[in-house]
């Protein structure tokens, strides 16, 4: 299963993903602007473990990653060198994705894994002036992601004009 | 000099970003909050002057929602220094402060003449404080957008056992040190690489203390140890 991450808005999405993007082999998470931010309670590790105590349409995310066993792929406009607040929020609302405790990991500390899928990494920065030390933070910034889900960085790409996915995601 | 203290955490109470900030503004003892008027707080930094010409107020406020009223956008535009304490998310900005920056960034960025200062302070529930590095050049990405001055960026490792220890004991010197550091930076209006600190225990120590809190706290929800790894 494939996942695909992005906060194109869904006239952008339509025009610009290929249609393999909304198949039964790959789960989309868009914003469908109800998303509420985590609030640091920790809840999906010791009230309702695996799962956000937000029930709202974004609740779960940490049981699709789990679902995640090929790509990931992101498609972000980049912020300061990171993502989204959208794309951002996700991330933030997936941490019961790993397991609260600690393990070393490339010689630093990181959380333990709560599943056993394994899934490489691809993210898309776009916008239009984006500084090299916007990308050099990006380019450091996905490593780490991929270093706490314990996957592999397959491909991390920076694009002025957000038109241009249509090639890169075929 | 008008100091705003920003915290990032969503947590309404007992953020560790709130505990920083605290232990930040006690050293700055000569500088009063300013009043809900606008007002001089006639604090003793100018003597007798209470005209509000010293200008050293401090104020704190609290970003736990995507977005800022505009009162405290347009006080905030009036400030010299910005100092922002928040929490690591996911190895960068909790997105609702990644919100209110961008606000900020819309707000600020026409006022380009105005001289401003950025200092920040990540702090993370892991042990090594130089994990906060990307949230840190982030903040200072979004200074250069923004037109404004980044001056310093500390990373805290291991947060919130470091800021609920009390401040005269050993095991806080690193933090007291960084912390002093950070206010002296602030009131000279200097610049600095980031600095990091670790917790002063073993890691090993750390880790453990760690796994034992997780288990304690879903016991008093009533749940069991095992359900820690839960699956979905």
């Amino acid at each position: 299963m494939k996942l695909l991450i992005h906060d194109l808005e869904e006239s952008q999405a339509k025009a610009l993903l290929p249609a393999s993007a909304s198949t039964d082999n790959t789960i989309v998470i868009s914003d469908d602007g109800t998303i509420r931010n985590c609030v640091g309670c920790f809840g999906c590790w010791i009230k309702t473990p695996a799962a956000c105590v937000i029930r709202d349409n974004y609740g779960d995310l940490g049981e699709t990653l789990a679902k995640c066993d090929d790509e990931l792929v992101i498609i972000s406009e980049c912020f300061y060198g990171g993502f989204s607040p959208f794309v951002k929020n996700v991330m933030d609302r997936a941490i019961s994705y790993v397991h609260p405790d600690f393990v070393i990991r490339n010689k630093e500390m990181h959380h333990k894994r709560r599943y056993r899928n394994h899934f490489d990494l691809t993210v898309w920065f776009y916008g239009a002036d984006i500084s090299e030390n916007e990308k050099a933070t990006a380019l450091e910034l996905v490593q780490a992601n991929a270093d706490n889900f314990d996957c592999t960085v397959r491909k991390v790409g920076f694009i002025k004009d957000i038109s241009e996915i249509e090639e890169l995601i075929k | 000099m008008k100091i705003a203290l920003i915290n990032g955490s969503p947590k309404a109470n007992g953020s560790v970003s709130a505990l920083i900030l605290q232990s930040l503004r006690e050293r700055f003892p000569d500088h009063q909050e300013q009043r809900d008027d606008g007002a001089c707080c006639t604090c003793s930094t100018c003597g007798s002057d209470t005209s509000g010409a010293c200008g050293t107020c401090i104020n704190t406020y609290h970003f736990s929602k995507p977005q800022i009223n505009q009162q405290d956008l347009a006080e905030l535009a009036a400030c010299d220094t910005l100092v922002f304490a928040f929490p690591l998310y996911v190895d960068g900005i909790p997105s609702h402060l990644l919100s209110c920056l961008s606000q900020m960034e819309g707000y600020l960025k026409p006022l380009a003449s105005k001289e401003m200062r950025v200092y920040a302070i990540v702090n993370c529930g892991f042990y090594e404080g130089r994990q906060n590095q990307h949230a840190l050049d982030m903040m200072q990405n979004w200074c250069a957008k923004t037109r404004l001055i980044w001056g310093h960026g500390l990373g805290i490792g291991g947060g919130g056992s470091q800021a609920a220890i009390p401040e005269t004991h050993p095991l806080k010197k690193g933090f007291s040190a960084a912390m002093n550091n950070m206010a002296n930076y602030i009131s000279n209006g200097r610049a600095a690489d980031h600095a990091f600190i670790d917790p002063a225990i073993p890691r090993i120590l750390y880790k453990i203390g760690g796994a034992m809190g997780w288990r304690q706290q879903i016991k008093v929800n009533g749940l069991k140890v095992r359900d820690l790894s839960l699956r979905k």
